[in-house]
C-alpha cells in the first residue's frame, strides 16, 4: 500500500493509502484504522476510514502533528501493516446478515426486474452469492457501503428519492449495496429486508459493522423473517 | 431544580463541547457553534467547560425558573429581561424559584450560550448530551427544546451576590458580531488540485454567508473556484473544512457536518474563525487568509491554556 499523509486540519490529517478502491485495499484500510485506534488511543479524538484513506482526528493539547506523523509511520512500518503480506495476515471477520427478498419488504423488487429484464430469482441469487467489505461508514448511524455489487444488478440512485426508508430495508445503487439501519430518507432500490438491528445504542458493539468487514447476505423467507423479528 | 420553557425560540439545542469516539461509526460530533462564547459561560459560573448549555438561535425563548440558581449568558446579542427588569449578558445573573427569564430577537450575532451553576443535567448519549436532530441523537429526547420542556439544574443553596454581583467578563472579551471577519485557513489536503490561479481568487475574494446556512455548514457565495482534478472518494471530513462543490462556492463544514464526503477541500479553517463565523448572519462577508498549521496550532493551544486556567469565578466554592 501506498502512504501519504496530508494536513485535513488544526488537528487531523489524512492519510491516503491507494488511488482506487478494492477489496484488498479496504481491508488495509480497515486494519490502518483499528491499529491507530489502539495504539494511540491516548492521542486520538476520532479515526475515520473510508474507501482508500483513514482520516485522524487527535488532541493538539497532547502532540503536535510532526512528532504524530512520525509515530504513526514508525508503527505502520513496525507491524507491517503497509506490506500485501501484512494485509492478508489480518484476520478479518465476516457479518452474516439474513434478508427477506420477498416483494413485500423488497419494494423496488419488481420493478428492478423490469428495468434489467432479469428474473427476480436471479437478481437475489446475484445479490446474495457477493462477499462484500464495508467500505465506509456514513450518511447515518450505522450505514455501511458494501461493494461491490454484481455488475449486472449496477443501477443508478432512484430518480425521485423516498421521503422515508423503512430501517433494515437492504438497497443497492450503483456499485453498492446496504442496509439501511433507521428509517431515513433514501434514494437507493429497496429489494429486501434485515431483520437483524445494524446499529443498536444498547447494545455492544453498537454497530454490527466496522471499515474492512466482510458481509455475506444470507437469503430467508418471509416466515423465518416475522419469527426473527419478533424475536428482537 | 430547572427551568420550565415557556417559549422555546426557533431552535434551542441541549449541547456540550461534542460526541468524540463515533464518527467512525457515522454519527457527527455536534456540539456548540461558538466554542468561544459557550466557554466563557461556563467560566464565569466556574463550570466545567464540558458542562453541558444551551445553545439559543437567534433568541425569543422564555424560562420559568422552580428553584434558586445562577446563570449567564453569552454570545449573541439579544434584549435579556429578568421579570421584566433588563438584565446584561456575559456577567452573572441570580435567579429566584419563581423568576421568569425572558430573550428578545437577537440584534448582533447568531447563536447565545445560556449556562446555569454545575451546568444543565442531561443523561449523556455516547458519551455527549449534545443534540443533533437530524440523527435523533442528544438533547432531551433526540430533538430541540419544545415549549414545556423541563430543563433540570443542580440545588445551588442561596448565597450571598457579594462579589459575585458584578462577576463578568471584560469588555474586551466580547466581540462585536457586526464585524467582517478575516477567515485564517489551513491549507491542506486537496490545495494542490486547485491552480495558483484559482487559489489567488479565493485568497482575494469577498465571501458573504448565504442563507443556506445551518449547523452542518455554512454556504459562502463569492468568486467561484474551479477544481479540475480527478473525482474523489468519499473521505473523513475535518471541523472546518472548506468544500468546493461543482458549483465552485464554498461550504465550511460545521459542528453537525457529515462524517464523510466527496467534494474537494482547498484548506480548513482555524476554528476560532469557525466559532466567531457561527455567530455571523446571512448577507455578512468574509475573507481568507492562509495560516500555517504550526501558527494555528500554536493559537488553538492559548485557547485552550486561557480557557482550562482556573477561571477566578467567585462561584468556584460553592457548594450545592
Amino acid at each position: 500500500m501506498q502512504c501519504e499523509f496530508e494536513i485535513a486540519g488544526v488537528d487531523s490529517f489524512i492519510i491516503r493509502l491507494g488511488s482506487q478502491p478494492s477489496e484488498r485495499l479496504i481491508h488495509g484500510v480497515g486494519a490502518v484504522a483499528q491499529l491507530i485506534q489502539r495504539q494511540f488511543s491516548h492521542f486520538i479524538v476520532d479515526v475515520i476510514p473510508s474507501y482508500t484513506t483513514v482520516l485522524v482526528v487527535y488532541d493538539i493539547r497532547q502532540i503536535r502533528y510532526q512528532q504524530l506523523r512520525e509515530q504513526v509511520q514508525q508503527c505502520l512500518i513496525d507491524t507491517d501493516m503497509l506490506s500485501d503480506a501484512g494485509v492478508a495476515e489480518k484476520a478479518r471477520s465476516v457479518v452474516r446478515l439474513p434478508v427477506c427478498y420477498d416483494p413485500s419488504v423488497g419494494l423496488d423488487l419488481q420493478r428492478l426486474s423490469d428495468q434489467l429484464s432479469l428474473p427476480i430469482q436471479d437478481i437475489i441469487r446475484r445479490h446474495s452469492q457477493v462477499t462484500y467489505q464495508v467500505y465506509a461508514i456514513g450518511f447515518s448511524p450505522g450505514f455501511g457501503y458494501l461493494g461491490q455489487v454484481d455488475p449486472l444488478l449496477q443501477v443508478p440512485r432512484l430518480a425521485t428519492p423516498r421521503k422515508a426508508v423503512p430501517a433494515g430495508s437492504v438497497a443497492i445503487a450503483e456499485a453498492y449495496s446496504a442496509v439501511y439501519p433507521q428509517q431515513t430518507p433514501g434514494g437507493w432500490w429497496i429489494i429486501g429486508r434485515c431483520p437483524t438491528p445494524l446499529f443498536d445504542p444498547n447494545r455492544d458493539p453498537i454497530n454490527l459493522l466496522s471499515v474492512g468487514d466482510n458481509v455475506v447476505f444470507e437469503p430467508i423467507g418471509l416466515e423465518a423473517f416475522h419469527a426473527l423479528q419478533e424475536a428482537r | 431544580m430547572a427551568f420550565r420553557v415557556l417559549k422555546p425560540g426557533l431552535l434551542s439545542l441541549i449541547q456540550d463541547r461534542g460526541r468524540f469516539g463515533f464518527q467512525h461509526q457515522g454519527l457527527t460530533t455536534g456540539g456548540v457553534l461558538d466554542e468561544y462564547a459557550a466557554n466563557w459561560a461556563n467560566r464565569l459560573l466556574g463550570n466545567d467547560l464540558a458542562a453541558p448549555v444551551i445553545e439559543i438561535t437567534l433568541g425569543n425563548m422564555q424560562l420559568e425558573a422552580m428553584k434558586d440558581t445562577v446563570v449567564v449568558l453569552t454570545g449573541a446579542v439579544m434584549p435579556v429581561f429578568l421579570n421584566d427588569q433588563p438584565v446584561a449578558q456575559w456577567q452573572l445573573l441570580m435567579i429566584s424559584a419563581g423568576d421568569i427569564l425572558r430573550l428578545g430577537w437577537a440584534s448582533s450575532g447568531q447563536r447565545s450560550y445560556l449556562a446555569v451553576w454545575g451546568g444543565f443535567q442531561v443523561a449523556p448519549v455516547f458519551g455527549s448530551v449534545s443534540t443533533v436532530v437530524r440523527e435523533h441523537v442528544g438533547g432531551l429526547v433526540g430533538a430541540a427544546i419544545k415549549v414545556n420542556d423541563i430543563l433540570p439544574y443542580r440545588p445551588c443553596q442561596p448565597f450571598s451576590m457579594t462579589g459575585a454581583l458584578h462577576h463578568g467578563a471584560p469588555k474586551s472579551a466580547i466581540p462585536d458580531y457586526d464585524q467582517s471577519i478575516q477567515i485564517r485557513v489551513i491549507q491542506g489536503n486537496q490545495i494542490s488540485q486547485f491552480s495558483a490561479e484559482d487559489q489567488a481568487v479565493f485568497f482575494a475574494g469577498v465571501y458573504r454567508l448565504t442563507a443556506d446556512s445551518d449547523r452542518m455548514g455554512y454556504r459562502l457565495s463569492g468568486p467561484a473556484i474551479h477544481y479540475d482534478g480527478p473525482g474523489l472518494l468519499s473521505e473523513g471530513i475535518a471541523y472546518g473544512a472548506i468544500q468546493i462543490p461543482p458549483d465552485g462556492q464554498p461550504i465550511i463544514m460545521l459542528k453537525d457536518r457529515q462524517t464523510i464526503g466527496g467534494y474537494p477541500k482547498i484548506g480548513a479553517v482555524l476554528p476560532l474563525d469557525a466559532y466567531r463565523l457561527s455567530q455571523m448572519k446571512t448577507g455578512g462577508s468574509v475573507h481568507f487568509a492562509p495560516i500555517s498549521l504550526d501558527q494555528a496550532q500554536s493559537l488553538m493551544t492559548e485557547f485552550h491554556q486561557f480557557f482550562d486556567a482556573p477561571s477566578g469565578s467567585p462561584l468556584k466554592t460553592i457548594k450545592g
